[in-house]
């Protein structure tokens, strides 16, 4: 019993935690931020089979992980208001060129990791060249490029 | 349309909802640093607010310990008597110790141990001069508050709780 109590518990705190320290870790997974995890797998592993290794422990955490997994899936699926907890919503952080500074400094990213997410996806040079940056609820940087005949619009007023 | 204002192209928005996401992270980072701060002080075990001594009125015995642990971590407890120069001296942990602590080590060795209805009794050899130092390195096999008590000889007697967290 106690081995899928804390299989919950760890559960529980390891989205709180990986939730609450934002989008940047999931998408823009740096060197560090993979060994830091890690550590957090191996910090994890110990509490949840104590001094327990037998098979039986395994299985049973391993059981628990996937069907908290496969039950907050169907959450998602059928409240919509929870999926939004669970998974976050997409964010626009450049519309028609104009960066919307606001939103990114939240978010912690900045405008050259934008950038670098246009140069990747569709080889653009500026931040005038994009049509939409999306913040994504995975953490990656949609790009959605300006065609050729669009005109510049109105910046975006930040009140 | 103004920065806060949610879009709802090329993707839905919900601006109010992301806001409000904004605004909790910052509240978990403040949380996430208060666990470091008490993490430091010691009250999740090891550390200055954690470690506490008792005396006897009498100062016959004294036990230093930690109040906050964690279970199956093995911490120190530092018991000093007042010991004749000749003869024995005892120390018995009530057993509600007995029942829920794993003792690890002993530092000196009882010359003799017993357990009963009232505990774990160790006797040891009294120093050549001086108090007898006693260190007891054991580790909580369960959570909860512990009420426990220690003793040498019938009348020095120290009681004492225990924290442990899960």
């Amino acid at each position: 019993m106690d081995s899928v109590i804390k299989a919950v518990v760890v559960y529980l705190v390891l989205w709180l935690v990986i939730r609450s320290s934002g989008r940047r870790t999931l998408g823009q997974l740096t060197v560090f931020d993979f060994i830091l995890f890690l550590i957090v797998g191996g910090a994890a592993q110990r509490a949840l089979m104590g001094q327990d290794y037998s098979l039986t422990n395994a299985f049973l955490v391993i059981i628990t992980f996937v069907a908290i997994d496969i039950l907050l899936s169907f959450v998602e699926r059928d409240v919509p208001g929870v999926a939004k907890i669970l998974k976050g919503v997409p964010t626009i952080v450049v519309e028609n060129g104009h960066v919307l500074s606001g939103r990114l400094r939240r978010a912690r990213v900045t405008e050259d990791e934008v950038l670098e997410a246009a140069r990747h996806s569709h080889g653009l040079e500026r931040m005038d060249q994009i049509r939409f940056a999306i913040l994504e609820a995975s953490g990656r940087i949609s790009i959605i490029p300006r065609a050729p005949g669009d005109k510049p619009d109105a910046p975006v007023t930040a009140g | 349309m103004r920065e806060q204002d949610s879009r709802s192209h090329p993707v839905r928005e919900d601006m109010g909802f992301q806001y409000a996401f904004w605004a909790w992270e910052r509240a978990m980072w403040v949380v996430m640093a208060l666990v470091i701060m008490l993490a430091l002080s010691g009250v999740l075990a090891r550390g200055a607010l954690s470690q506490k001594t008792v005396t006897e009125p009498g100062q016959r015995l004294s036990l230093t310990y930690e109040r906050f642990q964690r279970i199956t971590a093995v911490s120190r407890y530092i018991a000093k008597i007042s010991a004749p120069n000749v003869g024995e001296a005892s120390l018995r942990l009530g057993p509600s110790f007995h029942d829920n602590f794993q003792i690890a080590d002993i530092e000196p060795r009882p010359i003799r141990s017993s357990a009963g209805p009232r505990g774990l009794e160790l006797v040891f050899l009294p120093p050549a001069a001086g108090e007898l130092a006693v260190v007891i390195w054991a580790a909580p096999r369960s959570f909860g508050v512990f009420d426990l008590t220690a003793a040498s000889g019938p009348e020095a007697n120290v009681a004492f709780s225990i924290l442990v967290y899960p």
